[in-house]
């Protein structure tokens, strides 16, 4: 049984259609990563996964609780980790995770030990007495993680785990995802960090309320990138990025930092064809060399694609 | 169900407990609009401050004068010489009345004749000048009576024989030294009652809803009926202890008379509670800021029981279409209910009607609030 089946899931707000037929799979055990820019509804279809909001249209399926007929019981199973740290900043750390613990788990014992052990497993052993609102921001995403799995769910959804912390903690965080895959979790990991895209098993991608791709990292790069990419450095920066714009032959072309990225059909061919004309033009090229396609490429041309469509 | 009904409870009283403002307003709050409404709302008139013109200096003029200033009501601040005086002194209020009692004052009294006497009297607070003329009616009459039968007595009639043909012997119940605080006070623990459980009911879960932490809420399986108990009973319970120390400052400080049952008191708060936590409730259900939340209870409750309620202004006083508003407002039954139990002492058998009127608001506004109340964003 899969863990998550959604079926042409919809969701309007008026007309505005935030989630347009999203139908996906995905396996226990899995680690989904759910990517797109803001807006394009990741938030909107994390929320009907939860049972927060009801689709306009369409249905599905978590831990093989039905999120129209029986929201109730997918909040029993699943863990939520919404986008904003939405705990009690007055509240201790332990008065948090007990809150939340009491709140899942009927029997009281259990309850105050499945506590304790959290404690540990997520070393928060010395903020045990912190008021959450003293909390640095990684410990803070840290303590919501914890109390989202408080009460060991089958399924956890994490919205934007990873927002707005500093690179080490994003780190930890990811390496305690992890571990929570192997004790048998399935995660759905919305994010807008192309790099963790990697990182998962799976991942998705939604643009403007529709699934664009959905499948393995490797096997997205590979089917969806017919094109090669050509990385670049020029002087003047910005004319050189609006020169190759212009050209027919070049597909597209994205600023990363102080590098070009220009997909074009065949890297050897199209080389000494923009060499010419950077120089033709005045523009100093620096460095130029053949690259792999990042998901981030994959993605931001994907968005064009289905910008376009 | 109790388990997280009771964490939720238990959680809500760590914020009350951590958050001082909170502890402060639900305090002091009470006490201290207690203490406000009931020393700045009085109607009673203590010290009448008067001019006096006294042109006839007389055994009489002073024996009137006398009447008076030893009722307790009136003082006389400034005595004048000429008529031409008299008007500055109202003019820049420091007077409220003049006394101007003529030269021809006592010789037209022993002589049998009506004698005149002027009173000039600010009308600018038309209330005020009312009770002032009542008192002074009184205290004339009474005065002109007493010289009339002194001087029959004289003559050697027979005083009885022209002695009122009425015997006049007014009671006041209820309130019998007719202190306007004692008709306020059980008023006041209304308004303060009805402030603080809107407020406490709607803040506690808009301010759920402002930070977000009603999400967290929302995704697990916690049902609305244990959320909202959750929340709700920590501030009914200390809505009593409100209560209580109203009612004990009411009866300490303001000297108000406790007649009635105790355990009928609170019986019936606990009634007007019902529907006070369901409008706590249904503001919470309109908004998701906690300023909107204020505004919404304080005008959609404070305001009209203040107005409509009887508390100050008497509904029978109201035009008509007003007086029709004043039944949907809760409020009015309460305090008429705070002010039979506490001044009449009256038992339930006497206050069926607004009994059962507040168990009808109770029962409507929280089904109202707890079916608006989703544990669904949309």
């Amino acid at each position: 049984m899969d863990a998550i089946e959604a079926d042409r899931l919809t969701k309007k707000f008026g007309d505005l259609v935030a989630v347009n037929n999203l139908s996906l799979r995905i396996k226990e055990g899995e680690i989904y990563g759910f990517l797109g820019p803001n807006g394009a509804g990741k938030s909107t279809t994390i929320r009907m996964l939860c049972g927060l909001l009801r689709p306009t249209l369409g249905s599905a399926r978590v831990g093989g609780f039905s999120i129209v007929e029986e929201p109730e019981k997918v909040k029993q199973i699943i863990g939520y980790m919404a986008q904003h740290f939405v705990l009690y900043d007055d509240l201790t750390v332990e008065e948090n995770l007990r809150f939340y613990a009491q709140i899942y788990i009927k029997d009281r014992k259990r309850a105050v030990r499945q506590v304790g052990e959290m404690i540990d497993f997520f070393d928060l052993q010395p903020y045990r007495k912190v008021l959450a609102r003293n909390l640095s921001g990684g410990l803070k995403q840290r303590l919501s993680l914890t109390c989202a799995v408080v009460h060991q769910p089958s399924i956890l959804f994490l919205d934007e785990p990873t927002a707005g912390i500093d690179p080490v903690s994003r780190r930890t965080m990811w390496d305690m995802l992890y571990q929570l895959a192997n004790r048998g979790i399935t995660l759905f990991v919305t994010t807008h960090y192309m790099e963790e895209a990697e990182r998962c098993h799976t991942i998705g991608f939604i643009w403007q309320g529709r699934l664009a791709a959905n499948d393995t990292p490797q096997r997205i790069k590979e089917s969806l990138m017919e094109h090669e990419i050509l990385c670049l450095k020029a002087s003047p920066f910005h004319q050189a990025f609006d020169i190759l714009k212009g050209l027919p032959a070049i597909i597209d072309v994205n600023i990363y930092g102080d590098e070009l990225h220009v997909v074009v059909k065949e890297a050897k061919a199209a080389l000494p064809y923009i060499k010419k004309e950077l120089r033709s033009r005045g523009v100093l090229l620096e460095e130029v060399f053949q690259m792999k396609p990042t998901i981030e490429d994959v993605f931001v041309h994907l968005s064009k694609e289905e910008g376009r469509k | 169900m109790t388990t997280r009904l009771l964490a939720v409870a238990k959680k809500e009283i760590l914020h009350i407990r951590r958050d001082s403002r909170t502890l402060v307003m639900v305090i002091f709050f009470p006490l201290l609009m207690l203490l406000l409404y009931g020393y700045a709302l009085t109607f009673d008139i203590r010290l009448v401050q008067m001019a006096l013109l006294d042109e006839d200096n007389s055994v009489e003029s002073r024996q009137l004068l006398d009447k008076f200033v030893s009722s307790g009501y009136f003082k006389v601040r400034y005595r004048l010489s000429t008529p031409a005086e008299m008007g500055g002194y109202l003019d820049r209020g420091e007077v409220k009345m003049v006394l101007h009692i003529p030269p021809d004052f006592s010789s037209q009294l022993l002589a049998k004749r009506v004698a005149p006497v002027q009173i000039i009297l600010d009308g600018s607070d038309s209330n005020t000048a009312n009770q002032i003329f009542g008192y002074i009616r009184v205290i004339v009459q009474n005065y002109g009576r007493k010289i009339m039968m002194s001087l029959f007595n004289k003559e050697g009639l027979q005083v009885s024989q022209y002695g009122p043909p009425i015997d006049f012997r007014p009671r006041v119940w209820y309130n019998p030294e007719l202190k306007s605080t004692n008709f306020l006070i059980p008023g006041i623990i209304g308004i303060i009652m009805t402030l603080i459980t809107v407020n406490f009911v709607s803040l506690a879960i808009v301010r759920d809803k402002e930070k977000g932490t009603i999400e967290g809420i929302m995704a697990s399986p916690i049902s609305k009926i244990e959320y909202i108990l959750g929340k709700v009973l920590p501030y009914l319970g200390i809505s009593f202890i409100d209560l209580i120390l109203v009612l004990i400052a009411g009866v300490w400080v303001f000297k108000v008379p406790f007649q009635g049952s105790l355990p009928l008191f609170f019986a019936l708060s606990f009634l007007f509670f019902f529907f006070t936590v369901g409008a706590g409730l249904f503001i919470s259900t309109l908004t998701s800021s906690q300023q909107i939340a204020w505004m919404a209870s304080f005008l959609g409750t404070m305001l009209p029981s203040i107005i409509l309620s009887g508390f100050v202004f008497p509904i029978e006083n109201m035009p008509r279409p007003l007086q029709m508003i004043t039944y949907l407002v809760p409020a009015r039954y309460f305090i008429s209910i705070l002010r039979a139990i506490i001044l009449k002492g009256l038992g339930l058998s006497y206050l069926v009607q607004e009994t059962v009127i507040l168990t009808l608001f109770g029962i409507v506004m929280i089904s109202l609030s707890t079916l608006r109340f989703k544990k669904q964003i949309v």
